[in-house]
């Protein structure tokens, strides 16, 4: 019983953990706010 | 039941790898700390799930991952150098055969260490490590906590979901895991962003943090109490008020006395002397044999050359115990083949002088960073570095934490922390490389988009 609810406790975190992470842009290319805001300048410079 | 929520879980995390091949690699952590192939009964038990997912990990970052972020660091190639070094000393073993089935396993940890910090290169994907390692361990951890609450446990008695002395499933071990993992858990829940801080992420850390701290009494590991002992002391460059905090702590402690299991209190008074003690005194015993072993053998003797090992041990006299009368008076026995019990030892035994070098290289060099990345960040005002120096920091706690441990328990190669280690290279690797990409900035944008001359900065640290 205690094992059952260790298992499903921490197994349902990590489950929408990892669902929160397939939506998360950040996890695979990473953009400060500093880089966010010199390419807002470069395309305001372009524009 | 328990095998189809394990089998549709391990299933559900493969499948949403090949969205986002990262995720392999978390799958492969999950893997290597839960061993659910164990805990199922005959679903996934014969599937060599390990493997598959090891594989799939690496060949997602071949395949998919973007290279251009990857550092490779100092430490890997030490970790390199371990590699090799192991290799040839298994070669060389006095015992091939045993050598050879622990080296089956030590490779694999030593060669995912070296890889992991190659996929850290985002902010992200450390948390989501984090959180990975601390669910992972936490599952053990809280399965044991509540046992230990309902009266369960005893050394070598408390059963941590799976009956077998595999991995993190062992007391000693979990004991030492259980406490090192507690200041990663303190920093998650102030940083984490999978769940943000809120009072159900709180009140989860808090829990998780206490059934750690009952890991210990659970399984009447001495190490534990050491462990906790060493936390208790770490915490004291955290806190603002530390002579609140010590009183608190004290009290607690004296408080927590008269609920402690009787055979808890008696395990750990034999602390105090270990001539007394049979586990102790062999133990000592052992590491003069090591001594004595590296100075004819000064390139080890390969994995598990504690098998030759024969000890004779002088224990002291105890007060008199009407159940065990025989043992008040001075007694001396010999035994043979008992393991190191001490990581030092394991890696001057097997390994040699090169050997514990190279691992004491390894562990020192990543105490030093931690400290020089907390230092460099604890005063950093920008937002998005406000996590650096907190996880520089419980690293570094549970690191020590785990060499503290380590000098109780044979942990020289044990996996779960090579994967915090690949976690302080993963973060040292991408602070270095942020800094270096923020010395990078264009100072002068000519008019019509081109961007002419550069002048390049030198790279800034923190707050500058």
């Amino acid at each position: 019983m205690v094992d059952h609810f260790a298992i499903i406790l921490t197994h349902g975190l990590m489950a929408l953990g990892l669902l929160r992470l397939l939506y998360r842009d950040d996890l695979d290319h990473e953009v400060s706010p500093r880089q966010r805001w010199q390419q807002h300048q470069d395309d305001n410079a372009d524009a | 039941m328990r095998d189809l929520y394990l089998v549709a879980f391990l299933l559900a995390f493969i499948g949403i790898g090949f969205r986002k091949p990262f995720l392999f690699v978390l799958c492969f952590c999950y893997i290597d700390i839960v061993a659910p192939q164990k805990l199922s009964y005959f679903l996934i038990n014969q599937i060599p799930v390990s493997q598959i997912l090891f594989l799939l990990a690496i060949a997602g970052w071949f395949a998919v991952d973007n290279k251009v972020d990857s550092r490779f660091s100092g430490r890997q190639f030490i970790l390199l150098l371990l590699l090799g070094y192991c290799g040839l000393t298994t070669m060389q073993a006095d015992f091939p055969i045993q050598a050879q089935e622990k080296w089956s396993w030590v490779w694999k940890a030593l060669i995912w260490a070296i890889f992991l910090p190659l996929v850290l290169r985002t902010k992200l994907r450390m948390e989501a490590l984090v959180l990975i390692l601390l669910l992972s361990a936490g599952s053990i951890a809280i399965s044991g906590g509540i046992k230990t609450l309902a009266g369960g446990g005893g050394y070598g008695s408390l059963q941590l979901l799976l009956d077998e002395n595999y991995g993190l499933y062992e007391g000693s071990i979990m004991s030492t895991v259980a406490i090192a993992i507690i200041p990663l858990v303190l920093w998650y829940r102030k940083h984490g962003t999978i769940f943000p801080p809120e009072w159900r992420v709180t009140l989860f850390c808090f829990a998780l943090v206490f059934a750690c701290l009952l890991i210990p009494i659970g399984t009447q590991a001495r190490t534990g109490l050491v462990c906790i002992a060493v936390l208790a002391l770490l915490m004291l460059r955290e806190v603002k008020h530390r002579m609140l905090y010590l009183a608190a702590a004290g009290m607690l402690a004296v408080a927590s006395i008269p609920f402690l299991p009787q055979e808890f209190t008696e395990r750990m008074s034999t602390i105090r002397d270990h001539r007394s003690d049979e586990s102790a005194s062999t133990r000592v015993a052992v590491w003069k044999w090591t001594w004595e072993f590296a100075k004819d053998n000064p390139f080890g003797g390969g994995f598990d050359s504690y098998r030759q090992n024969e000890v004779r041990v002088e224990m002291s006299a105890t007060k008199f115990d009407p159940d065990r009368p025989d043992q008040t008076a001075p007694t001396t026995y010999t035994d043979n083949a008992r393991a190191f019990h001490n990581s030092y030892f394991e890696m001057l035994g097997e390994q040699g002088y090169p050997g514990l070098a190279l691992w004491l290289l390894l562990h020192i060099s990543g105490l030093v960073q931690m400290e020089r990345l907390y230092r460099r960040y604890i005063k950093t005002r920008r937002a998005e570095e406000q996590w650096i120096a907190p996880l520089a920091r419980s690293l570094q706690h549970g690191h020590i934490i785990y060499l503290v441990g380590s000098m109780f328990v044979g942990i020289a190669f044990q996996p779960f922390i090579y994967m915090m280690l690949a976690l302080q290279i993963g973060l040292g690797t991408y602070v270095r490389r942020r800094e270096r990409e923020a010395g990078w900035r264009p100072l002068i944008a000519q008019p019509g988009g081109s961007h002419g001359a550069f002048a390049q900065r030198p790279a800034q640290g923190a707050g500058a």
